[in-house]
């Protein structure tokens, strides 16, 4: 999995994040979703984005599409995508990287057909070159829904979620081949074996595709399954950055050492099991480290000043202490 | 489908049956009768009874029911008791003046609320936005007994000779003056229910369009024209349609206000004078039909509803509704 992370060079990345923020605007004024998040992004490599709810997982996603929300404003930063600035594209050049380029799996199959076509019609609308029988049992075949080549006039009501999700990836994947494919918690629905088919198709596709990924989820074990970096977000912040295997083998920054000792598969018999102390709650207005008012190692500094990212290992993290010996 | 259709159609008789056997009783319930309405003002008692003997009306009142249902059945309602003329002679020369009205009305206003709704959703917050919700909000509040009242006294007053203002030319007499005369009845005939279409309209696309099924054919590359036209508009129609059919009602039974204040010779102007004079088969028959036109239109509705909600579609071919 992480053989294809390694050596390379900024320079060959796909996608570049810079200092990204995202500021919502609401009744009770604006509130940062997202500050400061900087990533890349290698051709054909799974990065993995987790944090618990309302860490801000979905916007860095819709940002990257440029699909926000109305009340949606991106204040800072730089995307770049395969050497174009995606945020001073125009939209109508923005509109024909989507799909093509890249493609997004979306959370809820169940609700992301149109209710009222066909499933086959809707195939039409995206992808050309259909009418050729061929074409269509490949496509079908190539996510193991050979069985749906002759419901194809049947409505999206009338399909599983799990099918459905192997419908979408089936169009947004295999069919549309985008340099980069957006997936935003695309098992969360699904029950749990489910889960773990369509996660093993995401894996294969990567590999015959070769699409690069941001897989967004809140669930570590998920996670760990699927991607070769990871990214953890807290309040809107990227708070660690590292490699698959050494964020789980040496976690550094203390929110992450936190969110994987509450992981119930690591809880031994007898121990308690672990839950962070305290809340998130607005956090991401914090101008100091978000996590400080959680953090057991949390020094003065920390309540004043965001840590800026410090290389530690392999890992990229914004931590004050980071490499201390603790 | 076709049992579907027929199903309906034998339950559409059954309230026709139903509606006509209440409005028999009711008529024969209310204080005074034709023979008071046709005699004037005190006939001798002999007079009296030779009119009642000839409306029937001395016979026990389920005996008459007895023959109006024989009579209906066998397609005969009977003459007006006043003109003396046979009821379906005079509801075959209204019933088209009626049905124009209504008809043009529900186009018109079907059509220009349907546009209006969408234009305003497309450039939500825009200047034309603002003005489908203030003109839908004052024309919902306008009551069509007076906007009615006040097109006749402007038009047929202060701007004479743009617009007719009251009676009715028939078509074959004067095609242009036919249809000039339709405008102002129409407009008010429906102005309330067109606010109603584009506002229900709008607001189903806007939360259309908030939709994930929206997002993703965006995310897939799809064109906003294209997202509009297959997507938003194909799925807000469904709520949309069943507003249409509610408002069905209105452009039949709104008529009856119309007709009189416009002074148009249909089946709304002649359902008053009937039921004031107590002229039973006339009223009935303005009753069956007007029932029936709303009827069969609400099953057109419904139909139209089956094609276009392929849930409904689905549940009913699997037998879980109706
Ligand atoms: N449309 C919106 N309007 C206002 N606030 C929003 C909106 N969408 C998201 N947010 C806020 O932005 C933050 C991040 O949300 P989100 O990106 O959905 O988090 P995640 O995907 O990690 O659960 C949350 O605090 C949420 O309340
Ligand atoms: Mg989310």
């Amino acid at each position: 999995m992480a053989a294809m992370t390694a050596a390379q060079s900024p320079a060959g990345q796909l996608l570049s994040v810079r200092d990204l923020a995202v500021v919502f605007r609401t009744r009770t004024g604006e509130v940062p979703a997202v500050r400061e998040v900087s990533f890349d992004l290698a051709r054909g490599e799974i990065f993995g984005l987790v944090g618990e709810s309302g860490s801000g997982k979905s916007t860095v996603l819709t940002a990257l599409t440029r699909m926000l929300a109305r009340n949606a404003r991106i204040t800072s930063g730089r995307i770049g995508f395969d050497g174009a600035d995606l945020l001073a594209l125009r939209e109508p050049a923005m509109r024909r990287l989507r799909g093509d380029r890249i493609g997004l799996i979306p959370q809820r199959p169940m609700t992301s057909l149109s209710p009222a076509t066909s499933i086959g019609r809707q195939l039409r609308w995206h992808l050309d070159g259909l009418d050729d029988a061929g074409r269509l049992k490949e496509l079908l075949g190539g996510v193991g829904l050979d069985a749906l080549l002759d419901r194809l006039d049947g409505y999206p009501f009338e399909f599983s979620g799990g099918q459905l999700q192997r419908l979408l990836i089936a169009v947004a994947a295999l069919g549309k081949q985008p340099d980069l494919l957006l997936a935003d918690e695309p098992t969360t629905t699904l029950d749990a074996t489910v889960q773990a088919q369509v996660l093993r198709l995401l894996l294969e596709l990567r590999d015959r595709v070769g699409s690069a990924m941001v897989f967004v989820t809140h669930d570590l074990g998920v996670i760990s399954q699927i991607s070769d970096r990871i990214g953890v977000m807290y309040a809107g912040r990227l708070v660690e950055v590292a490699p698959a295997r050494e964020l789980f083998a040496a976690p550094r920054h203390p929110y992450t050492r936190a969110l994987l000792e509450a992981i119930p598969v690591r809880h031994r018999r007898g121990e308690p099991l672990r839950t962070i102390p305290g809340t998130v709650t607005g956090a991401n207005r914090l101008s100091g480290c978000p996590f400080a008012p959680r953090c057991p190692i949390a020094l003065d500094l920390c309540r004043e000043e965001n840590p800026a990212p410090r290389e530690t290992g392999l890992s990229l993290v914004r931590c004050h202490r980071a490499g201390e010996d603790l | 489908m076709l049992r579907y259709v027929g199903r309906r159609v034998a339950g559409l008789a059954l309230v026709l049956l139903i509606v006509l056997t209440l409005v028999f009783f009711m008529l024969r319930a209310a204080p005074g009768g034709p023979v008071d309405a046709y005699l004037g003002m005190n006939p001798t008692p002999e007079k009296r009874a030779e009119v009642e003997h000839r409306f029937g009306l001395d016979q026990p009142i389920w005996v008459q029911y007895a023959k109006f249902l024989g009579n209906l059945a066998s397609g005969d309602l009977g003459n007006s008791l006043f003109s003396d003329r046979p009821v379906s002679a005079v509801i075959g020369e209204r019933l088209p003046v009626t049905l124009e009205l209504s008809l043009t009305a529900f186009l018109f206003w079907v059509a220009l609320g349907l546009v209006a709704g969408a234009v305003a959703a497309r450039r939500r917050d825009s200047f034309v936005d603002g003005c489908v919700r203030v003109i839908s909000v004052v024309a919902l509040s306008v009551p069509s007994f007076w906007l009615a009242l006040v097109l006749v006294v402007v038009f047929g007053l202060y701007v004479k000779g743009v617009l007719p203002s009251s009676g009715w030319t028939p078509f074959s007499q004067d095609p242009w003056g036919n249809l000039r005369g339709v405008v102002l009845p129409a407009f008010a005939l429906g102005l309330g229910s067109g606010a109603i279409i584009a506002r229900t309209l709008r607001a189903s696309m806007i939360e259309t369009a908030q939709a994930d099924y929206v997002s993703f054919a965006r995310a897939m590359g799809m064109s906003e024209r294209r997202v509009l036209r297959q997507i938003t508009l194909r799925n807000a129609i469904i709520p949309t349609a069943t507003v249409i059919g509610l408002m069905l009602g209105v452009f039949v039974s709104g008529t009856v206000l119309i007709e009189n204040v416009f002074n148009i010779p249909g089946i709304g102007q002649t359902v008053v004078g009937a039921f004031t004079r107590h002229d039973y088969p006339l009223a009935i028959a303005c009753t069956l039909i007007t029932a029936s036109v709303f009827l069969v239109a609400n099953l057109v509705v419904d139909l139209l509803y089956f094609v276009l909600n392929p849930r409904i579609r689905a549940g009913f071919l699997n037998g879980t509704a109706r």
